[in-house]
């Protein structure tokens, strides 16, 4: 008897040591990453990355145009997906509800929130650069908009659905029609929760590479015509990184400094300041 | 109901659609992209390993495979360690620790994949090739049966290197999901086969782990989609190679990678096609397993109401 | 008994009330899904008169309420037969206005329901939908219906401040002076007060004693001194059916109904 006991005991210490263990493999690949980061991207900032252009193969510049491009292509990209996004999980948590239809579009949006996002960029460049023919800042915009829309569907549903019944009852008691109700009192009650969502889509959609390898392309040039192929911060780290250059792989660290600061420091802030608080 | 509201149920009504829309539009996009590879090569297009730029003869059995092996491994690396960081944070851990671990946890989740790519690349293939490989080598190398998979230069760059980067990123996807649902058991359930003098661990294993077995394989499917149509992550790691090799050690190539890779290059319509008929795959096999991670997990929220 | 005779049974409540009817059930039936709630309620509503419901908890008194402006159709599976005249016209019919409707017939949950607004918008806001008013002319009613939820006094210096700021009671109030703002004709006020301190309790209820000069209450309340408080009339509810309608006095003194008694006296509930 006390022999079982000690055994059962001593499997269950066996089993939370390991867990602990697993816990730190998982932090310890997290501190790693962002110490390579840090040390390698702190050694090559400097003030030209906002200055200069991205230079040919092997010379030194900056990243401005970058800058500026990902920039305008994610301000489209958001721009385009939240009032759609909004507008969508307003459908499901407003009207749809519990509906077959409803419960149809949460499904294929779970989903598409967790679709290959590579399938995304081919389905843009299918879309709106073959038919147009050339690389443009817009189809990269559009890309990340279609990347950053089931984020804001989910979050908005999620949100909207957490506004008490008794909120929209109240409201409608008084005769106001809905469209007023949920655009004046119902959006107001969830709106920490939607801007948590968009904010982290935001966040997520600033890093992404992959659906801009051939939708927005790159360019080695300042240009603000999102008509034309676009330089970007993923991309350009993407092709510094793989070439032989030792100044492109300074230029790449620096680049993949910037977006894990401003990525997980949006990401932290939008969880510390805006943890929705469950409406009373 | 009044002019208004009609107007504003129906313009909601466009968006959600728009959602059902896009998915489908996305299929049905690459399906016609890739036709004319389809058409010409068959079934060959999945079963041949020859990938010839040059002579124009697409066959995408080795960046299938290579796809399958990567996100197998990352499973291997990813299940435990998200099912131990899942029991921890629901058993171990001090109540004023589970938030910032869960967070910090999170936070993998949150950092751009290119960035994994190139931490990969930079810093943990040569600590591959340095330090995990040649031991690989030697002690796994000569034994029969395995050996094979562990033979060949500590180059860094391949298939293991891939597979344990795609391991930690998909953790947090993985690990997240495990610690809600294993939050979400009742806690009259739990506490009452703790007052019969139950370990933790027992618990876990005879109360946690079976009521919430369903959520558990969810978690793990999401995890594998996600492994499954990583990009990035992949491609600065696994070396792009389109050969054969039977060892783990070895470059390789997956649907993904292969894409970003060669894309830009493409100079023929049938190079573009076959790169868009692999998208297509991918868009399906991902299809697949999120689908079913979606039912498993769809039963475990009925099941809690 | 001959048909012509039930007929007027059913036309003419057993005991009808004095003076003009403002809200008058026939027949009304109500279904959540397939399931019965309400099996057939007839009995008249008096204008400017304060009528409680009584009855123990799912005894359907709230779901009689909620059909008097319709908020149940919010929710599809849920749907009424019968009629509820009001001032002779059902406003259960779907060519009856909801706009319309709502306007004239206000209603007031369990729980306060405070917008995320200021204190001075929760009251404005409706109001604004409706009229074209001033600034001076909506200060002015705002500040009238505030007074007469007897909450000015306590929020005339802080009309900007949000209203989730205020206590549960004040919340209350608040949601009472937005209802009085639309100037609607009938309140329906779903237990008001059974989330509140007994001194908040007691302000309401003297605002709607005030107010039932001008405005027809409907409450339901599962709190009998409540209703024996404040009261003109008082019906009597069990299991989705109407046991008994009547004066105050005679409800709570005596009772036709065995059920009624045993309820009142508190035997049960």
């Amino acid at each position: 008897m006390e022999r079982i006991i000690w055994r059962r005991q001593a499997l269950n210490l066996v089993v939370m040591v390991l867990a602990s263990a697993a816990t730190l493999f998982g932090l310890v690949w997290l501190v790693w990453l962002l110490w390579t980061t840090v040390t390698e991207g702190m050694a090559a900032l400097s003030p030209k990355l906002l200055t200069q252009m991205t230079p040919p193969p092997g010379a030194e510049g900056g990243l401005a145009n970058a800058f500026v491009g990902s920039l305008l292509i994610v301000t489209l990209g958001t721009l385009i997906g939240t009032p759609i996004g909004i507008l969508a999980g307003t459908y499901l948590a407003e009207f749809g509800k519990r509906s077959k239809v409803a419960e149809t579009i949460r499904f294929v949006n779970d989903i598409l929130l967790s679709a290959p996002s590579i399938v995304i960029g081919l389905f843009v460049y299918e879309l709106a650069v073959r038919t147009v023919g050339h690389f443009s800042g817009y189809a990269g915009g559009l890309a990340l908009a279609l990347i950053l829309l089931p984020v804001v569907v989910r979050t908005t549903d999620e949100s909207l659905r957490l506004v008490p019944a008794t909120l929209r009852e109240a409201a409608l008691s008084l005769g106001l029609p809905m469209w007023k109700v949920v655009l004046n009192i119902v959006y107001r009650a969830g709106a920490t929760g939607i801007a948590t969502g968009v904010l982290l889509a935001v966040a997520r959609i600033s890093g992404e590479t992959a659906p801009l390898l051939f939708t927005a392309l790159n360019n080695q040039f300042w240009s603000t015509d999102m008509g034309t192929p676009m330089a970007n911060v993923p991309v350009v780290i993407f092709q510094y990184a793989m070439s032989p250059y030792d100044s492109w792989h300074a230029l790449a660290w620096a680049g993949a400094l910037i977006v894990t600061a401003f990525v997980l420091g949006l990401s932290i802030v939008v969880r510390v300041l805006l943890r929705p608080r469950t409406y009373r | 109901m009044s002019t208004g509201d009609r107007a504003f149920r129906w313009l909601t009504a466009v968006a959600a659609w728009a959602v059902l829309i896009t998915l489908l539009a996305a299929a049905l996009s690459m399906a016609w992209g890739g036709r004319l590879a389809f058409r010409t090569f068959g079934w060959k297009f999945i079963t041949s390993p020859n990938w010839d730029a040059v002579g124009h003869n697409f066959g995408a059995a080795i960046p299938i495979y290579g796809t399958l092996v990567s996100s197998a491994l990352a499973m291997l690396v990813a299940i435990p360690t998200s099912l131990g960081i899942a029991i921890f944070l629901s058993e171990v851990a001090p109540r004023w620790l589970r938030g910032p671990v869960g967070m910090a946890i999170e936070l993998l989740a949150a950092i751009p994949s290119i960035i994994y790519g190139m931490w990969g690349l930079f810093v943990f293939a040569p600590f591959m090739a340095n330090h995990v490989e040649p031991w690989l080598n030697d002690k796994l190398g000569p034994l029969p049966g395995i050996g094979p998979l562990f033979s060949g230069p500590p180059i860094g760059i391949g298939m293991l290197t891939a597979g344990i980067v795609l391991g930690i990123m998909t953790i947090p996807f993985i690990s997240s999901v495990m610690r809600d649902v294993f939050q979400a058991v009742p806690p009259a359930l739990r506490e009452s086969a703790f007052a019969l003098g139950a370990t933790p661990w027992e618990v876990t294993r005879k109360v946690t782990l079976p009521y919430t077995s369903s959520a558990v394989l969810g978690a793990i499917f999401l995890g594998l989609g996600r492994a499954l149509g990583e990009t990035m992550a992949v491609t600065f790691v696994l070396g792009n190679a389109h050969d054969f090799s039977g060892s783990l050690l070895m470059p390789g190539n997956s649907i993904a990678a292969a894409i970003a890779n060669e894309f830009t290059e493409a100079d023929s319509p049938i190079y573009l096609s076959s790169l868009i008929a692999l998208g297509f795959l991918l868009f399906v096999v991902t299809f697949i397993v999120l689908a079913i991670a979606k039912f498993m997990l769809m039963r475990i929220e009925r099941s809690f109401g | 008994m001959t048909v012509e005779f039930s007929q007027a049974l059913a036309e003419k409540p057993a005991e009808a009330a004095d003076g003009p009817v403002k809200l008058a059930v026939r027949d009304l039936e109500f279904f959540y899904g397939k399931s019965r709630a309400l099996h057939g309620i007839t009995f008249d509503i008096p204008a400017n008169s304060i009528t409680a419901v009584i009855g123990p908890s799912g005894c359907g008194k709230s779901t009689l309420l909620r059909t008097m402006n319709r908020i149940y159709e919010l929710y599809p599976d849920q749907h009424t037969r019968g009629q509820i005249l009001l001032d002779g016209e059902d406003l259960l019919s779907p060519t009856f206005k909801l706009s319309a409707l709502r306007a004239r017939v206000g209603m007031v949950f369990q729980k306060p329901t405070p917008f995320n607004l200021s204190i001075y918008d929760n009251v404005a806001f409706a109001l604004r939908h409706y009229e074209q008013l001033s600034r001076a002319e909506t200060h002015q009613r705002v500040a009238l219906a505030l007074k007469q939820a007897a909450l000015w006094d306590e929020v005339k210096d802080k009309l900007k401040r949000s209203a989730l700021s205020l206590s549960g009671g004040q919340q209350q109030r608040l949601c009472i002076a937005r209802a009085l703002a639309v100037r609607p004709e009938v309140i329906l006020l779903d237990e008001p007060t059974s989330a509140l301190d007994p001194v908040s309790t007691a302000k309401i209820e003297e605002l709607v004693i005030e107010q039932s000069a001008d405005y027809t209450f409907v409450v339901v309340t599962h709190n009998l001194q409540q209703a024996a408080r404040i009261a003109n009339r008082t019906a009597f509810m069990l299991n989705g059916d109407l046991i008994e309608v009547g004066d105050r006095e005679r409800i709570f003194l005596n009772p036709t109904d065995e059920r009624t008694r045993a309820y009142v006296t508190g035997r049960f509930g």
